[in-house]
């Protein structure tokens, strides 16, 4: 093959061919397709985003119950312990008042004052 | 602050609080033969717990509150005479006798006695101990804290507290608080 015959036949090979029919808007379609699916961020996914509502959801009423159970639990002890420092309190103070009953001393604050009072 | 420091102020921390607690273990299986009882522990834990209470009156009571680290009640009441050893409170009495408690009232009869010390405290006093032995009944009560007479008579007349008048006397104000005792 001399060198004529090698540019023939590459002239040949790159002649330009008719691409088929509808080949371009196929190409476009999918490039299309492919990138759409590509580029969207996970979060973007419909059922993800219902998905993440949802245990959100479940999450803050979990955390919700659970805090006002130890929320009331706590008022119910610190009711319980309100309750019983005024017992002691109240036990405290009958026994004082009790003691300063008992030290109930009347003193005359004068002869003069006593004196009056003795004379009918 | 360096862990060991950290470590010892803890340690002395809970060793005073030890010191300022009664034992009162002498008083234990009273329960069983005591018409009535009551025992009350509420350490620096309970009196921090009941700072979270919000109630009718909790304003006067969590004041209160905010000065006490320590309170220990034990009283029973029985139905008949010699069920419990007055020798016992005795020796409690003894130990109350020491430097850290100034007597306050002491009150002693034939068959009872009843006895209010202050405790002493680096800046005053620091709360204060009641005994009292009666023939039927038996009362011990240890409030540590910054709670005098004082502050404690702020609160009578309040949550079933009885009235009492604490302090300087002025006029006319004891003939009214014993009204409304009455």
């Amino acid at each position: 093959m001399d060198e004529r015959e090698i540019e023939e036949n590459l002239r040949a090979a790159l002649r330009p061919v008719a691409a088929p029919e509808g080949l371009a808007e196929r190409i476009v379609r999918r490039a299309e397709a492919r990138a759409h699916k590509t580029r969207r961020p996970i979060m973007q996914q419909t059922w993800l985003r219902w998905g993440a509502l949802a245990a959100m959801l479940t999450i803050g009423s979990f955390g919700w119950l659970k805090w006002n159970e130890k929320r009331e639990t706590g008022q119910i002890e610190a009711r319980r312990a309100a309750e019983q420092f005024t017992l002691a309190l109240n036990i405290a103070t009958r026994k004082i008042s009790r003691v300063q009953k008992n030290l109930v001393i009347e003193i005359p604050l004068s002869r003069s004052e006593s004196g009056q009072r003795e004379r009918p | 602050m360096n862990p060991k420091h950290i470590v010892g102020v803890l340690f002395f921390s809970l060793l005073a609080f030890a010191e300022q607690e009664l034992d009162l273990s002498f008083l234990k299986g009273l329960e069983a033969k005591a018409k009535q009882s009551t025992d009350i522990n509420l350490g620096p834990e309970q009196i921090q717990l009941m700072m979270g209470f919000s109630g009718e009156g909790s304003k006067e009571l969590l004041g209160l509150g905010k000065s006490i680290e320590l309170v220990q009640v034990r009283s029973f009441e029985f139905d008949g005479e010699g069920m419990y050893s007055l020798e016992d409170m005795e020796t409690l009495r003894q130990k109350l006798k020491s430097s850290d408690f100034v007597p306050l009232i002491s009150v002693k009869e034939r068959k009872s006695f009843t006895e209010i010390v202050m405790r002493k405290g680096p800046k005053g006093m620091r709360g204060f101990v009641i005994l009292s032995a009666e023939p039927r009944e038996v009362t011990v009560v240890n409030i540590v804290g910054d709670l005098d007479m004082n502050s404690l008579s702020k609160l009578t007349g309040k949550f079933g507290i009885p009235n009492i008048q604490m302090g300087p006397v002025g006029k006319g104000s004891n003939n009214k608080k014993e009204k409304d005792e009455n």
